[in-house]
C-alpha cells in the first residue's frame, strides 16, 4: 500500500498534530492499528512525524514542518518555501520510505507537495486550499519581498530561535510565488493525479479557479470541502483508489 | 605577494548566525562595507580593503554565511533573502559607530546581494560600486524543462548531503583547481584564497571553507524581470564596473547590462580595460577612483 505524507500550512500552530485523524485514517484503511508519534532520526531533531513505521499494510507520516512543533528552524534560521520539499525528501529518506507516496499539502504544503511530484517523487497530490494565493505582477513580487526583508528586520524576536513551538521567523509567512508564468510553467511538469480541495477559506480567488487547475499536466479532479481540516479531506480520499 | 593581514578580526552573532568580519581602518570613519561572490571569502579583498581604509574610510569585508569562517547555510543554498539581512545587519552594526551612512562595494554574487540590500534598505546606503555582479545573462534564467530540474535538483541535494565533501592534498592542489576555474586570476592570488579558505577536513585532506550546500538551489519565480524591479526602486548612485577583457563568469552582453543599469535611477557603468571577473585584483586603481568618487573624496 502506498504511502502517505501530510504536509501541513506554514504557520499553522497545530503543525502535524493537527492531522493525526488523517494519518490514523489511512493506516486504518491498510488494516493497521492507530498512529503513534515517533521523533528524531537522521538529521537529527529536525525531524518529527507521526505514524506507524511498521507493515506491509501502510504507512503514513505527519511532519512537523521547520519551525513548528517538535521541528526547530535549521541551522542559521533560513528556510524558503522551495526548502519545505527539501525537508520532506530528508524526512522520507529517514523513515525508509523508497516510493513516491500520496502527498496531502495544506496551502504551502501543497507548494512543496507539487514540487515533489514534478520531479517524480510523489504518486498523487491532494491540494488542500492549495492552488496559490491571487497571482501578483512581477514588479509586485519585488515590492513585497522589500517589505518581507524590512519586517523581519525590524523584528527583534525573529533573530533568536525559540525554546519549542511556532517560530517567531515563522509568523512573516513566506513571500508570495504565485507569479503566473511561474506557476503555470512549473504546474505543467506535474503529471500525477492532483485532487484539489477547496474551502471557503482558500485564498484562491473562486474565479481563478478552473485556470489554476487547468495549467496541471496530469489529470485533475477539484471537490469543495467544508473545512481543511483531517475528517474531511480523509473522507474525499476515502473515494479514491491510490 | 606580501599582503598585510586585517586590522582586526571578529565574529558579529546577527540574524541567528555567526559572521566572521575582518577590518582596516578607523572604526569611527564612515563605514564601506565589502562583500565577496559566490564560494569566496571575505579576504578577497586583502588588497583592495586597506586601501579603501588609506582613503580615511573604515573597511569591512565579511565573510558571506555558507562561506569563511561564518555560520552554515541549512537545506539548501537558496540564501539570497538570509544574506540581505545578514549585509543590512553588518551594515547597521558598522553605521553605528559612525553615524555615517555605508557605502558598499560588492563582487559577482556579492554584487548582486549590495544592489538588493540598496533596493531594501535605501535608508542604510549611500552608494553602491558593484563589481562584475549585475546578475547572470538573461537566457541562464530561463528554465525550459521544469520536470527535468526539479529531478535534477533534488538528486543535486542528495549527493551534497549524504556524499563526501572533496579532500584535496595540499594548499597548491587547492589554488591549482582555483586556477582552473578563473583563468585570469594570478597564481598568487589563487594561493592566498585557497590559504585563507580551507579548512582540515575529516580524512586529514583539506577542504573548501564553502559550504558544499551552496551547489543546491531552489525554485522559484526569477527573471531578469526581478532584477529590474529591484534596480527600480535603489535611491542611491550606482557605479557598475565590468571587465572588458574575455574571462570566465563575465560575459554579460551589452545590451543586459544597458537594460539594468539603465533600470537605476542613479546608475552608471564603466567597462574596464585590463581587467576580467576580478577587477579589484586586476585594476584596484580604477575601482579605487570610483569609490573615492561616490564616498566624495576625490
Amino acid at each position: 500500500m502506498t504511502t502517505l505524507l501530510v504536509l501541513h500550512e506554514y504557520g499553522d500552530e497545530r503543525a502535524a498534530a493537527g492531522w493525526q485523524p488523517l494519518v490514523d485514517g489511512w493506516l486504518a484503511r491498510g488494516g493497521e492499528p492507530g498512529a503513534e508519534l515517533a521523533r528524531g532520526g537522521e538529521p537529527g531533531a529536525e525531524l518529527a512525524r507521526r505514524g506507524e513505521p511498521g507493515g506491509e499494510a501502510g504507512r503514513a507520516l505527519a511532519l512537523d514542518l521547520p519551525g513548528h512543533g517538535h521541528t526547530p528552524l535549521p541551522e542559521g534560521g533560513k528556510l524558503v518555501p522551495s526548502d519545505l520539499q527539501l525537508f520532506a525528501v530528508r524526512a522520507l529518506r529517514d523513515a525508509g520510505v523508497a516510493e513516491p507516496p500520496v502527498v496531502v499539502g495544506h496551502g504551502w504544503g501543497g507548494f512543496a507537495a507539487e514540487l515533489l511530484a514534478a520531479a517524480g517523487r510523489a504518486a498523487a497530490v491532494v491540494l488542500v486550499d492549495g492552488l496559490g494565493g491571487p497571482w501578483v505582477s512581477q514588479e509586485e513580487l519585488g515590492l513585497l519581498n522589500a517589505q518581507w526583508l524590512r519586517g523581519v528586520f525590524e523584528d527583534p524576536a525573529a533573530d533568536s530561535a525559540p525554546a519549542g513551538g511556532l517560530d517567531p521567523l515563522v509568523r512573516h509567512g513566506f513571500v508570495s510565488v504565485w507569479e503566473r508564468e511561474f506557476t503555470e510553467a512549473r504546474r505543467a511538469a506535474v503529471t500525477v493525479p492532483v485532487l484539489a480541495l477547496e474551502t471557503p477559506r482558500s485564498p484562491t480567488p473562486r474565479a481563478e479557479r478552473d485556470e489554476r487547475l487547468a495549467a496541471f499536466g496530469g489529470e485533475v479532479e477539484c471537490e469543495e470541502i467544508a473545512a481543511p481540516a483531517a475528517g474531511a479531506v480523509a473522507a474525499a480520499l476515502s473515494r479514491r483508489s491510490w | 605577494m606580501n599582503l598585510p593581514e586585517p586590522d582586526r578580526a571578529s565574529f558579529l552573532a546577527v540574524n541567528r548566525t555567526r559572521l566572521r568580519l575582518w577590518e582596516w581602518g578607523d572604526p569611527a570613519a564612515p563605514p564601506v562595507v565589502l562583500v565577496h561572490g559566490g564560494w569566496d571569502h571575505g579576504r578577497m579583498f586583502d588588497g583592495l580593503a586597506p586601501q579603501v581604509a588609506a582613503m580615511g574610510l573604515q573597511a569591512v569585508a565579511l565573510d558571506l554565511r555558507g562561506h569563511g569562517d561564518s555560520g552554515r547555510l541549512g537545506f539548501s543554498g537558496a540564501c539570497w533573502v538570509a544574506w540581505n539581512l545578514d549585509i543590512a545587519k553588518v551594515i547597521r552594526h558598522v553605521s553605528a559607530r559612525s553615524g555615517a551612512l555605508a557605502g558598499l562595494i560588492g563582487h559577482s554574487l556579492g554584487g548582486g546581494q549590495v544592489l538588493s540590500v540598496a533596493s531594501a534598505f535605501p535608508e542604510l546606503v549611500g552608494w553602491v560600486l558593484n563589481l562584475d555582479g549585475l546578475g547572470p545573462p538573461p537566457e541562464m534564467m530561463i528554465v525550459e524543462d521544469h520536470a527535468a530540474a526539479a529531478t535534477r535538483w533534488l538528486a543535486d541535494a542528495e549527493a551534497v548531503w549524504y556524499g563526501p565533501q572533496r579532500e584535496y592534498a595540499s594548499i597548491d592542489e587547492l589554488a591549482a583547481r582555483r586556477k582552473e576555474i578563473n583563468l585570469r586570476l594570478p597564481e598568487e592570488w589563487c594561493l592566498h584564497l585557497a590559504r585563507h579558505g580551507s579548512l582540515r577536513g575529516p580524512n586529514g585532506g583539506l577542504v573548501w571553507k564553502s559550504d558544499p550546500v551552496m551547489r543546491v538551489g531552489g525554485p522559484g519565480p526569477f527573471g531578469e524581470w526581478a532584477l529590474l524591479s529591484q534596480y527600480r526602486r535603489i535611491r542611491c548612485r550606482v557605479v557598475a564596473l565590468t571587465g572588458a577583457e574575455p574571462d570566465m563568469w563575465s560575459g554579460l552582453p551589452d545590451d543586459a547590462i544597458a537594460r539594468r543599469v539603465g533600470a537605476m535611477p542613479h546608475g552608471e557603468h564603466h567597462a574596464v580595460e585590463g581587467a576580467g571577473h576580478y577587477i579589484h585584483v586586476e585594476r584596484p586603481d580604477i575601482v579605487l577612483e570610483h569609490a573615492g568618487r561616490l564616498a566624495d573624496l576625490r
